[in-house]
């Protein structure tokens, strides 16, 4: 007896010392398996009316044997031969385009698309694709423009404001499209097992990717809206399917209203606005440097000259200016219709109507990319009452004689707006005088419009901030002019160092430092790099995202006066009507080192009012009417594939065992008397 | 439950009780009756009651039928057509999917 316990215990022990010596890795079996891609930006579903666009994947992923595809030959290899569908593509974004993935689509063999974004390792440079190349449509925002059945609307088709759309961005695909940053794919998984030899099929097991981005909208608006309300009736668990795109139009009235100052008059106010939104096919990956910062940053300048002069917009007959950022603009005009609709409709607080509105500038794409010659659009459907249209010229002929080093140039009165905020308003009242400002004549010379790659790479030059003051200076001036009727002096001067920083910190990199100052050092962003320009959806309230917020605080140290109250003082002054209070300038090391700073920077509900339409025609096209699906977390993760051969033939393998021992047991159970001899212990029982 | 030991008269009045109970749009009740009772219906050697039991078996079987006809054409036909419906085929639906028409 003592003989075996010794054994037993021997046993144990050296059992311990071999487990322990090779050191026990806990990995869940996952983790084994997979290798998650966080770096990825997915293309997702939105849907506007009448249709559906966007990508989606199945519920629990797309899967796919990864291929890549550096050439147009590889496209052919694919297509023909690959036996291996359904297929991941890999593609480098040069070949991105449009006839590419139609041809992929209608193959019926791919279950996904990547857009691989490849640092070079030479430059270390990420290569943007051969301009221009845009997602956009050709005539973008034709639904909701101003143009519809009249002499005007074919002027696009023949003449297209940007050419070089191919529509990507409003096509419908049944397969997830991701945009990943980095090479692991191509080189331990594509490279390693899954590269045709010589044109051979690659032998398993093979490298697949699962791609996860389930959209819980579908078919359009009117459905998805629906769906969510009646979801809210049965299920444990309502929630909505889909939410309108939707944020904050920011609204800056240079001079505080005050009631004693009466009733405003009829056409006293100058608005000037330019548009702060962009797009593209992904999610988290929209800067719209030309296509929306170039404006956004000259109206910033703008701000900060008009106040130096504040004090003399009222010497003519002009009462106030308003300076306007427009959120949404690239979904068919949403800030921009729903301030139009609530100036027509003022069923709110006695805000501005359209009837005090005297002149309208508006600011488009300005990057001196093509030349610095910079062109004065105006809409010729207003210009055919000779009023307005003598107003227009009047508004011309100011900006033209004020331009200093500016080289301008009027359009052609015949030719109609390209794609503005300004046709908006005019839809709701075509009596007002309006100039669009940008810097091209016809088709756009921003080479990647609404598109992920229209950053600060490609628009940069040592000229940028220089000309962008410039139209700055010119803009100023000729307001100082619409107001008191005299030349601005010359000691009014553009900020250059504002623009410039203005756009190092919208284009370059978010964590800049005077975002940081904006927000008392708490500009906790986590992500390097630039915060994303699109317009987003709706819920919670928008002037606290974080664009909105540092735009909001910029304006309001531009415009505000300093007051000298400390910081609980400041805090919890009471925000009226008229005038907002923000704490800026604190550094971390010192409370009470920042300023209170009381300004009349406003923000505005910028959602389409198509949502709060009784009875809305949801084809009618008059309002935007893009709402974004929801969705769960998106996933990509990489693993070896065996072939389906191999999984069934396992399969098979295990079944048989099953049932052999289902027969075993019962052999065994049947002939237990002749198999296991009756032990003495149980003779005795 | 266990109606081999039931009396026959106790059997009778069970098997009318579920045949007039499916009648409440209750088509599962009828399924049941004509399977419990179908051996005491026709295998068994006759007894008093057997004939009564024998004709409530075949109604509820014929309701029942008719009943399975009528569920599988329905929802064959929701299934089809649901997403073609629009509004009548969401308003409908108990849980309505999500990501497809």
């Amino acid at each position: 007896m003592a003989n075996i316990l010794n054994v037993k215990i021997f046993l144990w022990l050296s059992f311990s010392v071999i487990f322990l010596a090779n050191g026990l890795n806990g990995d869940r079996i996952t983790e084994k398996i997979y290798q998650r891609i966080d770096e990825g930006f997915s293309c997702f579903r939105r849907l506007n009316g009448t249709h559906q666009i966007g990508c989606s994947s199945s519920q629990s992923g797309n899967v796919g044997v990864v291929h890549y595809l550096e050439k147009k030959a590889d496209f052919d290899w694919l297509l023909e031969t690959g036996p291996d569908a359904p297929y991941v593509v890999l593609l480098p974004p040069d070949l991105f385009r449009r006839e590419h993935l139609m041809t992929l689509k209608n193959s019926g063999k791919i279950a996904g698309v990547v857009v691989l974004n490849q640092t070079d390792t030479i430059t270390l440079r990420n290569p943007a694709p051969k301009p221009p190349y845009s997602n956009d449509l050709t005539c973008p925002n034709k639904i909701t423009g101003l143009y519809k059945e009249d002499a005007f609307s074919s002027y696009c088709e023949s003449n297209p404001w940007n050419p070089a759309g191919d529509g990507l961005l409003f096509e419908d695909f049944k397969f997830p499209i991701y945009f990943i940053n980095e090479t692991k794919l191509n080189q331990s998984c594509y490279h390693k097992f899954n590269r045709p030899i010589e044109g051979t099929p690659p032998s398993y097991p093979l490298c697949a990717i699962e791609l996860k981005a389930f959209m819980w909208a579908a078919v359009d608006t009117p459905t998805c809206l629906r769906r969510g309300r009646l979801n809210m009736m049965f299920n444990p668990q309502p929630s909505e399917y889909c939410d309108p795109l939707g944020n904050v139009n920011i609204f800056v009235p240079v001079l505080a209203a005050n009631k004693s100052d009466g009733p405003v008059a009829n056409r006293s106010i100058i608005f000037v606005s330019a548009r702060m939104d962009s797009a593209s096919i992904f999610d988290g990956l929209s800067v719209g440097a030309d296509s929306a910062i170039t404006g956004m940053a000259t109206l910033v300048a703008i701000t900060d000259m008009i106040y130096q002069f504040k004090s003399n917009i009222r010497d003519g007959d002009i009462q106030n200016v308003f300076l306007v950022f427009f959120n949404g603009e690239a979904f068919d005009y949403i800030g921009s219709g729903r301030m139009a609709y609530d100036m027509k409709n003022p069923s709110q607080s006695p805000l501005i109507g359209l009837e005090h509105v005297k002149y309208w500038i508006e600011l488009g794409s300005l990057a001196p990319q093509a030349g610095t010659k910079v062109y004065l659009h105006t809409d010729p459907k207003s210009r055919n009452e000779t009023e307005v249209d003598t107003k227009v010229k009047d508004l011309i002929n100011i900006l033209l004689k004020n331009r200093g080093n500016l080289t301008t140039e009027s359009v052609d009165a015949s030719i109609p707006l390209p794609p503005a905020s300004l046709q908006s308003i005019l839809k709701k009242d075509l009596s007002i005088p309006g100039v669009f400002i940008s810097n091209h004549k016809s088709a756009f010379t921003n080479q990647f419009y609404n598109n992920e790659w229209d950053t600060f790479q490609t628009i940069s030059s040592y000229k940028l901030s220089k000309h962008l003051a410039e139209v700055a200076r010119t803009v100023s001036a000729s307001i100082y002019e619409l107001a008191t009727g005299k030349q601005m002096p010359s000691n009014f001067q553009v900020n250059e160092t504002l623009v410039e920083s203005t756009l190092e910190c919208y284009l370059v990199n978010a964590n800049c430092s005077l975002f940081n100052w904006l927000l008392n050092g708490r500009s906790n962003l986590a992500a390097e790099g630039v915060l994303p320009t699109y317009v987003g959806v709706s819920h919670g309230d928008g002037a606290y995202k974080a664009l909105s917020l540092r735009t909001r605080h910029l304006l309001a140290m531009i415009s505000g006066e300093t007051l000298d109250i400390n910081k609980t003082g400041c805090i919890n002054s009471d925000h009226n009507e008229i005038y907002h209070y923000y704490w800026l300038g604190e550094s971390e090391s010192n409370n009470a080192s920042g300023t209170c700073y009381r300004s009349t920077v406003k923000t505005s509900h910028a959602v389409s009012p198509a949502f709060e339409i009784e009875n809305y025609d949801w084809a009618s096209g008059e309002y935007s009417s893009w709402t974004e699906s929801r969705w769960e977390t998106f996933s990509v993760r990489i693993f070896l594939k065996a072939s389906s051969l191999q999984a069934v033939s396992i399969f098979v393998f295990g079944v048989v065992v099953l049932l052999l021992s289902f027969a075993v047991t019962y052999w065994v159970e049947t002939n237990s008397v002749l198999l296991f001899p009756a032990s003495p212990e149980a003779v005795a029982c | 439950m266990d109606i081999e030991r039931l009396k026959n008269d106790s059997k009778l009045v069970l098997c009318r009780k579920y045949y007039y109970g499916g009648f409440a749009f209750l088509p599962f009740l009828w399924t049941i009756n004509a399977f419990w009772f179908s051996r005491d219906a026709f295998y068994k050697p006759h007894f008093e009651e057997q004939h009564q039991i024998r004709q409530y078996v075949i109604r509820s079987g014929i309701g029942a039928f008719v009943w399975l006809v009528i569920f599988i054409s329905w929802t064959c036909v929701f299934q089809i057509n649901r997403a073609s419906w629009g509004e009548l085929g969401d308003q409908l639906s108990f849980v309505i999917p999500r990501g497809i028409p």
